[in-house]
């Protein structure tokens, strides 16, 4: 299976970002993995994942940082699938999607699985 | 989120907790601010275990006891301000403002059973109430766009919609500002 994983850096992605790299980067046969606005340790996270799967990764920036390259980066990828580490929580705990990924999960043709 | 839009005008408070009525199907309901944190997450728990699943919101209450108990911990804070509403010895009303920020997180969630019955709006007056008493100026929340009796009951107390372009809608309300008169 091709898939896409979709990573970013903020605090409150991290635990989605784990089972992303982990789960999904083993599950996978090829997979592109877009940093979009990651940390350094973000970023050094997916380099290590990527490195440790037995499958074929790469490992890009996206740009623009948008739901629509995204979608984009994926369908030219010909993935089966977009793996978002996704939902953020408001100080009361409920579950907030952010606009890209709300996006995402309206547009793409593809599924869109969300990792939190 | 710290664009959030807020009403230049404040609404009007109503009563403060405690608050006794009876509700429209006879109960004698009281409303009392959160005092004792242990007490409350013990009332709680017990209240959002009974919880029917279809009146969960973005994943709140959490499903499991062990995760409602320790959501309600986080919420139960003494920067929080949280009512309940009682039926007996039974909760079956909880509303809370959480901090955010220089504003203040609002849900409020009622038993099924205790529903339809005038509860959730006497709670809401009384949360809204103890939050401006505690110094809390600006109040937001978030609710499904389908929620359509959370979305009147919300714009009747006074939200106003602020954002609507996500899954949820968004609405924000401001409070008249404190006479600090409990010393809070």
């Amino acid at each position: 299976m091709r898939v896409v994983c979709g990573v970013r850096g903020t605090a409150a992605s991290q635990a989605g970002l784990e089972r992303v790299l982990t789960g999904w980067l083993t599950a996978a046969d090829t997979a592109t993995v877009l940093l979009l606005d990651a940390d350094a340790q973000t970023e050094a996270a997916a380099a290590d994942a990527a490195a440790a799967s037995a499958a074929t990764v790469e490992v890009a920036p996206l740009s623009p940082r948008t739901g629509a390259a995204l979608i984009t980066a994926a369908t030219e990828a010909d993935a089966e699938q977009i793996i978002l580490a996704g939902g953020r929580r408001s100080p009361l705990g409920k579950i907030q999607l952010d606009r890209l990924t709300q996006y995402v999960v309206l547009n793409a043709p593809m599924t869109v699985t969300l990792v939190r | 989120m710290s664009d959030r839009s807020y009403p230049t005008a404040a609404i009007e408070v109503g009563t403060r907790p405690p608050v006794r009525f009876t509700d429209r199907a006879g109960r004698q309901i009281a409303i009392r601010q959160v005092t004792d944190a242990d007490d409350a997450v013990a009332a709680l728990t017990a209240m959002y275990v009974a919880f029917d699943p279809v009146d969960r919101a973005q994943g709140i209450p959490p499903s499991e006891p062990a995760q409602i108990t320790a959501w309600l911990e986080r919420i139960i804070t003494t920067d929080a301000v949280n009512v309940i509403a009682w039926d007996g010895d039974r909760a079956v009303g909880h509303a809370t403002l959480v901090p955010d920020g220089d504003a203040s997180e609002l849900a409020i969630f009622v038993l099924q059973s205790h529903q339809e019955a005038g509860i959730g709006t006497r709670l809401l007056s009384a949360l809204l109430g103890a939050g401006a008493a505690a110094g809390i100026e600006r109040v937001w929340l978030s609710v499904e766009r389908w929620n359509h009796a959370a979305l009147a009951l919300y714009e009747k107390v006074g939200f106003e919609v602020c954002e609507t372009a996500g899954f949820e809608i968004e609405m924000s309300l401001r409070l008249p500002a404190s006479d600090a008169d409990d010393g809070l």
